[in-house]
């Protein structure tokens, strides 16, 4: 159900409001809004208010799956569009979209203004969260373990999570890895947005239109993958320490310069539980059997490789003969170091 | 030449034998290995790059030297995580880290012993989540 469905249908009409005020946003809490509504999603008040009845149904797609509607007009984060009138000349055509006060998106695009918000909620979300970390990442369940692969946008997730849920993955996200504070990740669904050959937007997929199903129960992490796409790379992986992993995650860490503290935390449990490699991967479809197929052994290794004692080593005896075995992954081969105890396999 | 470890808006991780570092003041992460993680935590200000060197050998019964502490000594000060570091005195040969390295080599510890420090420039939100489309 829409968010503007929602409202007409519950007779809950909310003209959301923040706490706080400014001179700017008293300047812009005086234009005429009309249609407004607040939400709550992973703990954080949103408010979204218009200056049109009919732009909060299209703000559906854009939103993220997971929210309950909010019955006060109270917000933590609120965001405001402003549509503009194509009929009354230059200048007043052009949409906008303010975060607070601060002018987050100008254009005559409608559908560029709703991308916009949708990334402003989205930041906004991840920045306040208040239990939960936002590291941008695709990630897909199997066999009641997560692997999540961090990277930026254009790095080709949504591809690789897309192939993965074909071949029987259970979706979480290609958006977003949510994590909570034991460093398990929760689904974090939205319509998949596939890219076109020439790298710009395509549509955008419900997963089940995938013929794939969603993850609904939190997970392990038990395979962390920064891949990097190379046409024609041949897969063959490097072993990333655990104090590699976290380095790797924080890179693409929503709230890493906010809460680094919070951050480093949550990503430790993580990387200290994981096994996780870098390297250059081929065509989507090639990367899914390799990925499968280990992620099971891979976290059989990683237990056999860490053994039952403390998780925390502090001096350097652990380290100054470790085992350096040979894992593998999907066919390629690479070398572990640093980890204690001996890999048989 | 007495290295004391910087200690403020500094936020320290330790992940497995590692230290992940977050430098508040210019939102860099930097991952210390064991040998630069060691060499950091005993920067207390007190002890002499040789008095490291010898208690490096003494609790990890590793081949230690003093061009190993000045060379890790050298990497975290380029990461700002030392207080005070005046660089290596002109009666201390200064020893490459190709040399270094090749001394290492010929025990068979240089991936173990060479101190490495990794730094990551933290990402602002915008960068760290990016607009998926651009007009």
């Amino acid at each position: 159900m829409g968010i503007a469905t929602l409202m007409r249908e519950t007779g809950m009409v909310v003209m959301p409001r923040l706490e706080w005020s400014s001179p700017r946003m008293e300047k812009l809490d005086r234009l005429a809004w009309v249609a407004g509504t607040a939400f709550l999603s992973y703990g954080v008040r949103v408010g979204i208010r218009a200056n049109d009845h009919g732009v909060l149904e299209q703000v559906r797609d854009y939103m993220p799956l997971i929210w309950t509607p909010s019955s006060s007009s109270v917000v933590d984060v609120l965001h405001s569009l402003v549509l503009g009138n194509p009929g009354r000349g230059a200048g007043k055509g052009s949409h906008l979209l303010y975060s607070g006060a601060e002018r987050r998106a100008y254009s005559q695009s409608l559908g560029y203004v709703l991308k916009c918000l949708k990334n402003s909620v989205e930041i906004d979300i991840a920045l306040r969260a208040p239990d939960r970390l936002f590291v941008h990442a695709g990630v897909v369940g199997w066999q009641g373990k997560a692997i999540l692969i961090p990277g930026r946008s254009f790095a080709g997730k949504t591809e690789l999570v897309a192939a993965l849920v074909r071949a029987g993955a259970a979706y979480y996200s290609d958006e977003n890895a949510v994590l909570d504070a034991s460093g398990c990740v929760h689904p974090y669904p939205v319509r998949l947005g596939l890219r076109a050959r020439n790298g710009r937007p395509g549509k955008r997929f419900a997963i089940e239109e995938l013929g794939g199903h969603s993850g609904t129960q939190p997970l392990e992490v038990a395979l962390v993958a920064v891949l990097k796409y190379r046409p024609g790379a041949r897969w063959r992986p490097r072993a990333l320490s655990p104090g590699e992993a976290t380095l790797a995650l924080l890179a693409n860490t929503v709230c890493a310069r906010t809460r680094p503290r919070f951050a480093l935390d949550i990503l430790r449990r993580v990387a200290e539980r994981a096994v996780a490699c870098r390297g250059d991967r081929c065509e989507a479809e090639d990367m899914v059997a390799p990925l499968l197929e280990q992620l099971e052994s891979l976290a059989t290794v990683s237990d056999r490789v860490r053994g039952p004692g403390p998780s925390r080593e502090t001096s350097l005896e652990g380290t100054v003969a470790p085992a350096v075995s040979r894992l593998h992954v999907g066919g390629g081969e690479y070398d572990s170091c640093g980890a204690q105890g001996e890999i048989v396999r | 030449m007495i290295p004391a470890a910087r200690k403020e808006k500094l936020f320290v991780e330790e992940v497995v034998n590692e230290l992940v570092v977050y430098d508040q003041e210019r939102h860099r992460a930097h991952r210390l290995n064991p040998t630069a993680a060691w060499v950091w935590r005993h920067c207390d200000g007190q002890r002499t790059v040789g008095d490291m060197a010898a208690l490096m050998r003494q609790e990890t019964k590793a081949p230690a030297s003093d061009d190993l502490i000045w060379l890790a000594l050298e990497r975290l000060d380029k990461a700002h995580l030392l207080e005070s570091f005046e660089g290596r005195p002109d009666s201390v040969a200064d020893v490459s880290r190709r040399q270094l390295v090749r001394k290492l080599k010929v025990a068979g510890l240089v991936g173990l012993l060479l101190p490495v420090v990794a730094s990551l420039v933290s990402p602002t939100p915008a960068q760290a989540k990016p607009k998926k489309s651009s007009e």
